[in-house]
């Protein structure tokens, strides 16, 4: 093992319970033990998963969120028998794996619950929500500290939870967490003052108008999470752990609104001279361990840092809120091992708290340990497969009925979460298969094939392997999806993998005879718009990125016809690190109009957009683009305005080779566009059938 | 009554159905054979749909084996 993870492999302990070495798997809705949106049952997917975590060396493992009382459904936690009968021989084999396993208990979602489009009818309409209520009470999701807006439905605000409600509820997160001591689990994480979620919503002073002993003061609008802290204490043992997951700042500016990383604000929410208090009083009161990142639900980057946020971008404030407190910290929030194992030896912090990594890449503690740091594959941080949660202006949460039902996916690694469904089983009779195309599905087609026992050739046209991702992995704070595109050109070469690079194949008759199947994965091309006089003078992101024009001196004011992903990532890109003046002209209400995003992901587009001044003009289109201008045509009227360049960003179209044929297979945006998740899932579905 | 006979025969036989295609669709040489009749679009299509009618029907099984004491 590398030197510089050392300290990341020793122990620590939380309580009284030793856990084996510094590495804390973060909770991530989803992986939940006794479901995520369904009634509670022993998560069969879930335990296979968080089971795989602790062989692979993660030394405390804390399974996704659990309501205390069912989102749906309305059962206490505590009240299923059946499944902590179940849980108790499946911690007896996990804890013959060494580490140790912690419950993430939430008092629920509060305002932030990310009501869909139904979910919402039902809130707002008292009389259907009481027909729905013994099977889903909306109303009850959402109830809060006080009457607020909610952060995802328009019109639609939280009623206050009563006293005789909160004691209720305080109630059963003693009687849960004694019933899962008795099953063995080896602690409770409470899912308070954190994120924005429920309990935190109780702690924030601009969220909690209550005047009764839960509202007002600091003690009183955190009594609410010390009374569970108290209570389970109480009913499963004083010397029971209990972990406080808790957001030092709220890095929030008011509702919907969330701060930059480099940004000076008001603070909306929690701030560190209030953290500061806070965590002493909530240390008092019970709580054995910190487990600290920043955010809300209205400054969602902060807890779910997408690709945009820098490294370690919690790590400073969690580390100054360590020394109001004697009890372990650890921080969470796209955090480098190295750099925490450095923070670690020097006694800054006490764990490291990582998440998603553990989704891509099943084994990457070992290879850790191991010395192969190389063939660790990247978390990406695109939330497509395990936090789709999708929002823009004027919508509820758009995510799709079947990725409610399962978070916790990887759009990187189909088999985590799902490993009945995605699988390698070794092939009985052997193919030769050409692959046409280098881009990533291309890649992953032949990486599914090779380790089934079947013989992949791959045809590129260009000289080098990546085909349109090296455009999208070409801006400054893409680090991570370079970092992919070397981890498959190294797997292919790792794999014996033959690759034709140069070679074009137009014709699918050319190689026909010598291959038994043939899988196109030619990706697309930019769509065009003809109609747009001068639209040939456009400019392609792979020109603007790969090309690296981005960075040309003479282009300075640049027009995105488009305002979706791409043309958003690419003008912050060019206004906050090229220091350049980029226009959108988009032709619907909002940026990043789209369902498969996360709101984590495009929240931060939109924020930054505004805090850099980027002009948008929302339901607008681009009428004639000439050398140096183009005519910008709005709800007002049209007007001139001087730029550089106009760069075509209203999206790609397929551009498959080939006509459909038995055994011609196509995969990825030459069938249909999308992004990695579906990409990639669907070279599997292919290549787990050939 | 014969007629409630005859709706609960239809049913366990409904249901009989519905457990032997499931438990057919969990043999691989199965769904390769799927795979081949139908095409991959097809096929991806039905097995995407059978998994969510799978999900959706399980949530009213947990739903009242959690209230089973």
């Amino acid at each position: 093992m590398n030197k510089q993870y050392e300290a990341l492999f020793t122990p620590f302990k939380i309580g009284e319970v030793e856990i084996p070495n510094r590495i804390v798997q973060c909770s991530m809705g989803g992986t939940t033990l006794f479901g995520w949106l369904e009634p509670s049952h022993f998560d069969l997917e879930a335990a296979d998963f968080l089971l795989k975590r602790a062989k692979d060396g993660v030394g405390l493992v804390l399974p996704g969120m659990q309501v205390i009382r069912d989102t749906m459904g309305r059962k206490w936690l505590d009240s299923n028998r059946q499944m902590y009968r179940v849980l108790k021989p499946y911690m007896d084999e996990y804890h013959k794996t060494g580490g140790k396993l912690f419950i993430q208990l939430a008092g629920g979602f509060g305002r932030s619950m990310a009501v869909t489009p139904w979910m919402a009818a039902l809130a707002r309409n008292d009389l259907l929500n009481k027909l729905a209520s013994p099977i889903v009470d909306v109303q009850y999701s959402c109830a809060s500290a006080s009457a607020t807006p909610n952060r995802w439905a328009d019109n639609l605000t939280s009623r206050p939870f009563t006293v005789e409600e909160i004691q209720e509820m305080v109630w059963h997160f003693g009687a849960t967490a004694r019933k899962l001591r008795e099953a063995g689990v080896d602690g409770v994480e409470i899912h308070a003052v954190h994120e924005g979620y429920n309990l935190d919503q109780f702690a924030i002073a601009n969220m909690n108008f209550r005047t009764d002993q839960y509202g007002g003061s600091l003690e009183n609008r955190l009594r609410f999470a010390c009374e569970i802290a108290q209570e389970i204490k109480k009913q499963a043992g004083s010397d029971f752990p209990v972990s406080l997951r808790y957001s030092v700042r709220s890095c929030t500016k008011g509702w919907r609104k969330g701060a930059m990383p480099y940004e000076e604000f008001e603070e909306f929410g929690r701030d560190m001279a209030e953290s500061e208090k806070a965590v002493k009083i909530l240390e008092e009161a019970g709580y054995d361990f910190f487990n600290c990142d920043n955010g809300t639900y209205d400054a969602w980057y902060w807890a779910h840092p997408p690709q945009y946020m820098p490294d370690n971008c919690n790590l400073a404030d969690v580390e100054h809120i360590k020394q109001f407190t004697n009890s372990p910290v650890a921080c969470a929030g796209r955090m480098d091992p190295v750099k925490a194992a450095e923070e670690i030896a020097a006694g800054r912090l006490d764990a490291v708290a990582i998440a998603r990594q553990n989704l891509v890449d099943e084994n990457w503690v070992s290879k850790i340990k191991a010395g192969k740091e190389d063939t660790i594959r990247p978390c990406i941080r695109c939330h497509n497969g395990c936090f789709n949660f999708a929002k823009y202006e004027g919508t509820e949460n758009i995510q799709s009925l079947g990725d409610s039902l399962h978070l916790g996916r990887c759009a990187l690694n189909p088999p985590t979460m799902q490993h009945n469904r995605y699988k390698i089983v070794p092939t009985k009779n052997p193919k030769k298969v050409a692959v046409i195309g280098g881009g990533i599905g291309g890649m992953e087609c032949c990486l599914v094939l090779k380790k089934r026992g079947h013989n992949p050739v791959l045809f590129e046209k260009t000289g080098e392997l990546g085909g349109l991702f090296l455009t999208a992995s070409a801006m400054t704070f893409k680090e991570n999806d370079k970092q992919l595109i070397d981890w498959y050109k190294r797997e292919m070469k790792e794999a014996g993998i033959e690759v034709r690079l140069n070679t074009e194949v137009n014709d699918l008759g050319t190689i026909k005879r010598g291959f038994d199947e043939i899988i196109v994965c030619t990706g697309s091309v930019p769509r065009t718009m003809p109609q747009i006089k001068g639209f040939d003078k456009t400019m392609t992101f792979t020109e603007l990125l790969k090309e690296g024009r981005i960075a040309d001196e003479k282009l300075q004011n640049v027009v995105f016809l488009g305002g979706g992903q791409s043309s958003c990532e690419a003008a912050y890109d060019m206004v906050y690190n090229f220091k350049k003046h980029p226009i959108i002209v988009e032709y619907g209400n909002d940026l990043v109009a789209a369902q498969a995003t996360c709101l984590a992901n495009t929240s931060f587009l939109r924020d930054a957009m505004e805090y850099h001044k980027v002009p948008v003009y929302l339901h607008s289109t681009i009428t004639e683009i000439g050398d140096g201008y183009c005519i910008i045509k709005t709800p007002d009227g049209s007007f001139r305005q001087e730029c550089d360049a106009v760069v075509n960003g209203i999206g790609f179209v397929p551009a498959p080779v080939g006509e459909k044929a038995p055994h011609v297979h196509r995969v990825g945006d030459c069938v249909a566009i999308g992004n990695l998740r579906t990409v990639i899932w669907r070279a599997w579905d292919v290549c787990m059938r050939i | 009554m014969k007629k409630k006979a005859k709706r609960c025969f239809v049913l366990v036989c409904v249901c009989c159905v519905g457990y032997g295609v499931a438990k057919l669709l969990q043999i691989e040489s199965v769904r390769d054979k799927l795979f081949e009749i139908l095409g991959e679009d097809k096929y991806i299509a039905l097995d995407s749909t059978v998994r969510l009618l799978a999900d959706l029907l399980m949530w009213p099984i947990d739903f009242v084996r959690a209230l089973l004491p």
